[in-house]
């Protein structure tokens, strides 16, 4: 187990290695660079800027020395949002959008779960046709969309929620709505079908013809094997939920780091896109690594490559 | 027992043509399987709909998706309508007066709408001043603040004014700084704070000159005449009742609905506005028609919507197709070519699609645009120059964009396929009788493994939708004057709380997409595949 985690955890640093390296050299590619304006800055300005943080070395060397920084958690300067380091941008941005993404995510899962095991096990029930009515407009209808909707009823309209921020705490519902509406679906999309799928299967017609009580058979035999592509799907939706949505985030005015990403992009501020699509690339491996896990905790016949026998 | 005692069947009694059934090739079965569920032969029908409108529509229809008859412009699609005597009468949100006769509208008040709207503005907010201002020392402009060119400062009352532009576009007087001593600063007005800004912002007086002497050279100017002129309107006026078109002789009284509510007649306070012709006047909405000129309303710059949707619909149809395209072409062959040759050709190859997948889309897309931005790919025939992709319109770079990123998935289903696939004996056969490998790719494995790419396909459409959406929304979409739903939907959340008609169809536009496109991709699942059928 051990050797397997370290194994699977230097995989992880080298993968998080090659992603920022071509992240890197893409973003170089991309014409214009962090000071390049409507109205351009005089040669002289630019140059010197250059000069400042380093972008007159070469290429190689600049990249060497990103990743030498990378090794100490030292992400760079931002070169649009002065003053601020990209590790303080996350520092300030992140725990507001881990906190939101954190909640729907686990919603997702508290909710979209049970619902999928309910709609499964009432086929072609009105329950089931009411939980697929909604989980088909989930994934039908985008994310902006459902924000809208949200603050011009809840806000407008009724005057329930704040139309931004979150210095209220109810502020949070109309975000986390949003930002669960497709994957709550989906997960309760998925859920019943592998459910559907699972109870079909002839070790649950044997548990049953065991005399084993329908919970028993359901929680304890079914649901575990069901339970395996819904992980797989949601362990990377969870990496992707808790660094922010840059949609959500902008429609509510939420002070996350989800904003981050696009803005760095159409700035071409290179330190800041690393940044976070380092940061998302971590989470992402280490979600896998811990949907891995998960599988050979829940079904032992998936064996981790190394494991003890 | 004798063999007397049976009788033949009848032959008409045999179960003869229940046995057997036509035999039916794999895709009659296919399109017979689908057409018993029910849900995607109406995800079919629905595709087919919408695909008709959005090929068809944007023709039929009497509008260009570029035209702007700015005149009608934030227009509803049902319209609230006044009948004063025997005309009907139409007031849009920022008080402009439109005359229908048999519910299309035939005239609008134009010459002298933009000072009466000023005027009515103008009284209505400056009654709201409290009358007892006086200013009792001069307020120099400290050296800390500078002012912008244009901008004009007052020292007897504080306060610094430049033209301006009010949010519908007419010229404007705006208070740009006022003095921390001026009387003007921190003025309450029945218990609360009043912001002055609100008093001079829209203004019968529409350049800084008519406030008074402005000397240009200092910026120094006296707003004596102008503040005195005030306070002397909110002794003699309670509020303005009644505002003539003069020519139309129609009153349109809007006063009622933007006074302070303590100021306003009890028996009208429910009214927004009057409106008199010809003797008769009316107080409330009297009816709501539909609005025959646009039938999903308009947009702020006067463009049908309804052409809009359905040109948007068509080009998020277009960018679908063509990444769709670009993702099969790509995918399959490179699935095909990877899982075919296997080993180290197709590990290499796996782990390049590893790669390319790591790469964020945004990134990816950005990368593209402003690559083929520049490129314009064109063809000289008989000294005619075609061209036939050009970066700027957005639209293919986009879909070439979406093509690009997408086809990782394709190819590793393709190449899971065919690592099934060529093992089987047919494939062997085949080789051994030296059949080349292209067309053991081309010929063998890609039809066998044609159901799945065929769900992934179609599956493929309302993803790219949502994701041109999306991009849209981040304004990486297609440029203007073309606008796909996402663009759409992304122009209308600005005004929204206002306009809400303007969201409300492109949303249900790509809502009806993707539902059609999902409906019939799960039908073309399970009807390709009956082992992956789900429930």
């Amino acid at each position: 187990m051990a050797k397997y985690l370290i194994k699977r955890v230097l995989t992880a640093l080298f993968t998080l290695l090659v992603i920022a390296t071509i992240t890197f050299f893409l973003l170089r590619a991309i014409p214009g660079g962090p000071f390049t304006r409507e109205k351009p800055l005089p040669d002289a300005i630019i140059r010197a800027l250059n000069e400042k943080y380093n972008l007159d070395e070469p290429l190689f060397i600049q990249y060497l020395s990103y990743i030498k920084g990378l090794l100490t958690f030292d992400l760079g300067p931002s070169y649009r949002i002065l003053g601020y380091t990209v590790n303080d941008i996350i520092i300030s941005g992140f725990p507001t959008s881990a906190l939101i993404g954190g909640i729907a995510s686990l919603l997702i899962v508290v909710i979209g779960i049970p619902l999928g095991i309910v709609s499964a096990l009432k086929q072609n029930s009105p329950v089931d046709y009411m939980v697929m009515f909604m989980a088909t407009l989930g994934v039908t209808v985008p994310n902006f969309i459902i924000a809208t909707l949200i603050i011009y009823i809840f806000s407008t309209q009724l005057g329930w929620l704040p139309s931004n921020g979150i210095s209220n705490p109810l502020g949070y519902i109309g975000p986390v709505i949003a930002l669960m509406g497709y994957s709550l679906s989906f997960v309760s999309r998925l859920t019943r079908s592998s459910m559907l799928e699972v109870l079909r299967q002839d070790y649950v017609r044997t548990a049953r013809a065991n005399g084993i009580s329908e919970r028993k058979v359901i929680f304890k035999h079914a649901l575990k094997n069901a339970l395996i592509p819904v992980i797989t799907y949601v362990g990377p939706m969870v990496a992707a939920i808790l660094t922010g949505s840059f949609v959500v985030e902008k429609i509510f005015a939420i002070p996350g780091i989800g904003r981050y990403f696009v803005q760095g992009v159409t700035n071409r501020d290179y330190t800041v896109i690393m940044g976070m699509t380092v940061l998302y690339s971590a989470f992402y491996i280490f979600m896998i690594l811990l949907v891995d896990l998960a599988y050979s905790w829940i079904d032992p016949r998936i064996r981790l490559e190394g494991g003890a026998r | 027992m004798a063999k007397l005692n049976f009788d033949k069947v009848p032959k008409k009694d045999k179960l003869d043509t229940e046995q057997t059934r036509k035999s039916l090739t794999y895709w009659q079965d296919v399109w017979r399987r689908l057409k018993k569920n029910k849900s995607s032969m109406v995800g079919l029908v629905g595709v087919v709909i919408i695909v008709l409108l959005a090929v068809v529509g944007p023709w039929i229809s009497p509008y260009d998706y570029s035209d702007q008859l700015s005149d009608y412009s934030n227009l509803p699609p049902r319209l609230d309508i006044r009948e004063v005597g025997d005309t009907t009468f139409h007031v849009t949100r920022i008080y402009r007066l439109l005359e229908l006769e048999d519910g299309i509208i035939v005239d609008r008040y134009n010459e002298l709408e933009v000072d009466v709207i000023n005027k009515i503005n103008y009284y209505a907010k400056e009654i709201v001043l409290p009358a007892d201002l006086e200013n009792t020392s001069t307020y120099p402009l400290p050296a800390t603040e500078t002012l912008d060119a244009n901008t004009y400062y007052s020292e007897s009352w504080g306060i610094a004014l430049t033209d301006g532009e009010y949010t519908f576009g007419d010229d404007a007087i705006l208070v740009t700084y006022i003095h921390p001593d001026s009387p003007l600063h921190n003025l309450e007005f029945e218990g609360g704070p009043y912001d002055i800004s609100d008093a001079v912002y829209f203004s019968e007086l529409t350049t800084i000159a008519n406030y008074g002497e402005a000397n240009a050279a200092d910026q120094q100017f006296d707003i004596d005449l102008g503040a005195e002129s005030i306070v002397e309107k909110l002794d003699e006026t309670q509020f303005i009742e009644e505002i003539r078109f003069f020519e139309a002789e129609v009153k349109l009284n809007y006063s009622y609905g933007l006074l302070n509510d303590n100021l306003v007649p009890t028996e009208f306070k429910d009214v927004d506005y009057t409106i008199e012709y010809k003797g008769d006047e009316s107080l409330y909405t009297t009816d709501t028609i539909a609005n025959k000129l646009f039938y999903f309303g308009s947009d702020s710059q006067g463009r049908d919507i309804l052409t809009r949707v359905l040109y948007g619909a068509r080009i998020s149809l277009i960018v679908a197709l063509i990444a769709t395209l670009v993702n099969f072409i790509i995918g399959v062959t490179y699935g095909a070519v990877a899982g075919y040759l296997g080993g180290n050709w197709d590990n290499v190859m796996m782990r390049i699609v590893d790669i390319i997948n790591s790469i964020p889309l945004v990134l990816w897309v950005i990368l593209l645009m402003v690559v083929l931005r520049e490129v314009v790919i064109d063809v000289t025939i008989a000294g005619k120059n075609y061209v036939i992709f050009r970066g700027t319109s957005g639209l293919g770079t986009i879909a070439i964009a979406l093509g690009t990123v997408y086809w990782v998935a394709m190819a590793r289903l393709v190449r899971g396929q065919v690592l099934g696939l060529k093992e089987q004996e047919f494939v062997l056969v085949a080789r051994t009788i030296g059949v080349s490998n292209y067309k053991i790719i081309s010929r063998h494995l890609i039809p066998n493994a044609l159901g799945p790419i065929i769900v992934s396909m179609a599956m493929m459409i309302p993803a790219a939708v949502f994701t041109e959406a999306f991009l849209s929304f981040i304004g990486l979409g297609v440029s203007a004057p073309q606008a796909s739903l996402g663009t759409l939907a992304n122009a209308a959340l600005s005004g929204f709380q206002s306009y809400p008609f303007k969201l409300f169809f492109p949303a249900a536009m790509i809502a009806l997409m993707m539902l059609a496109f999902n409906f019939l991709g799960d039908g073309l699942r399970d009807a390709l595949d009956p082992r992956l059928r789900k429930g």
